[in-house]
């Protein structure tokens, strides 16, 4: 697949996963521009590879992986991890109402994992025999992500409405 | 009730709009990726350990069969100069030195000197020079003659 073919297909996809899970513009500009040089390397593989979604989302994931190691070595301890909850406002529009505000608290608040499948989930619309290539696991254990966390945004609705 | 509270959950997910990335990113994303293209090396890092290993096993063929030749015409060489087979050699040496020296000694003799044939095939030129030396040395030894005085 060539890039610019790749880039329309998940460029507005990858950029999304990658501002959501690292709260900031400019970071996920920089990773997607590492993804793509480091998908431009692996070019010749693109004949193996049977899905290209779940391919891409997991390299894309291994990057951003390895720019929070980056960032966590750079600051103190897990503080870089509670960034990306306190940026997920600076990458979503300005809610109209008082609920979405509060959902996008409450899915600051999600332990990493369960957030990461929230937004491939709900945002990047991937299946969860994807979501269980990206992550390495079995489908089993990224649905019942995926439940514990709807089933936590749900409780920090209730008890906030 | 869980069940659509979750679904509602899910639809108020999917109602949040997310930031579009700034203009020109596109671009800018490509070029980077062409030009990082350019520059990378056209391997693999398998691709990489493969050609290692096949210039490795080429390079041990190489050897192997050039050291196999060396021995193969040294071998063509003593048969056509018409030279005895060490073995053939040792056992000549025995026979006489058994002959000459009677029973015991020749007894002894024919073992020292099997052990110095045995020695000789699997040796270098280096080791075989040391080798005789050493059977010289033996054979004209003065505690060997002491021995036989007394």
């Amino acid at each position: 697949m060539r890039p610019d073919e790749l880039y329309d297909r998940y460029g507005e996809k990858m950029y999304h996963y990658l501002a959501l899970r690292l709260g900031s513009a400019e970071d996920a500009e920089d990773v997607l521009q590492e993804t793509f040089c480091r998908l431009a390397r692996y070019s010749a593989r693109w004949r193996l590879v049977r899905n290209p979604k779940a391919f891409v989302f997991k390299i894309l994931r291994n990057e951003a992986n390895r720019f929070l190691a980056r960032r966590i070595k750079r600051r103190e301890g897990d503080q870089a991890i509670s960034d990306e909850a306190r940026g997920l406002a600076a990458v979503i529009e300005a809610p109209a109402d008082a609920g979405a505000g509060l959902i996008i608290r409450a899915l600051g608040e999600l332990p990493d994992e369960q957030r990461e499948v929230i937004i491939l989930k709900v945002f990047q619309d991937l299946s969860f025999k994807e979501i269980a290539a990206v992550f390495g696991l079995p489908v089993n254990t990224a649905a019942s992500r995926y439940r514990y966390a709807i089933e936590k945004l749900r409780s920090a609705m209730e008890g906030k409405a | 009730m869980t069940r659509e509270g979750n679904g509602g959950i899910e639809r108020r997910l999917k109602s949040l709009t997310l930031k579009t990335a700034s203009p020109g990113l596109r671009e800018r994303v490509l070029k980077g990726a062409a030009k990082h293209k350019k520059e990378a090396a056209w391997t693999t890092p398998l691709l990489r350990w493969s050609l290692a290993a096949c210039a490795a096993i080429l390079a041990l063929i190489f050897i192997t069969d050039t050291a196999l030749s060396r021995r193969q015409q040294d071998r063509l060489q003593a048969f056509m100069d018409g030279a005895p087979r060490i073995e053939d050699r040792a056992a000549d040496e025995n026979r006489v030195l058994a002959e000459v020296l009677g029973e015991p000694v020749g007894r002894r003799l024919f073992a020292q000197n099997g052990r110095f044939a045995a020695e000789e095939r699997g040796a270098g030129q280096a080791r075989r020079e040391e080798l005789l030396k050493e059977l010289l040395k033996e054979d004209f030894d003065g505690s060997e003659s002491q021995k036989s005085s007394h």
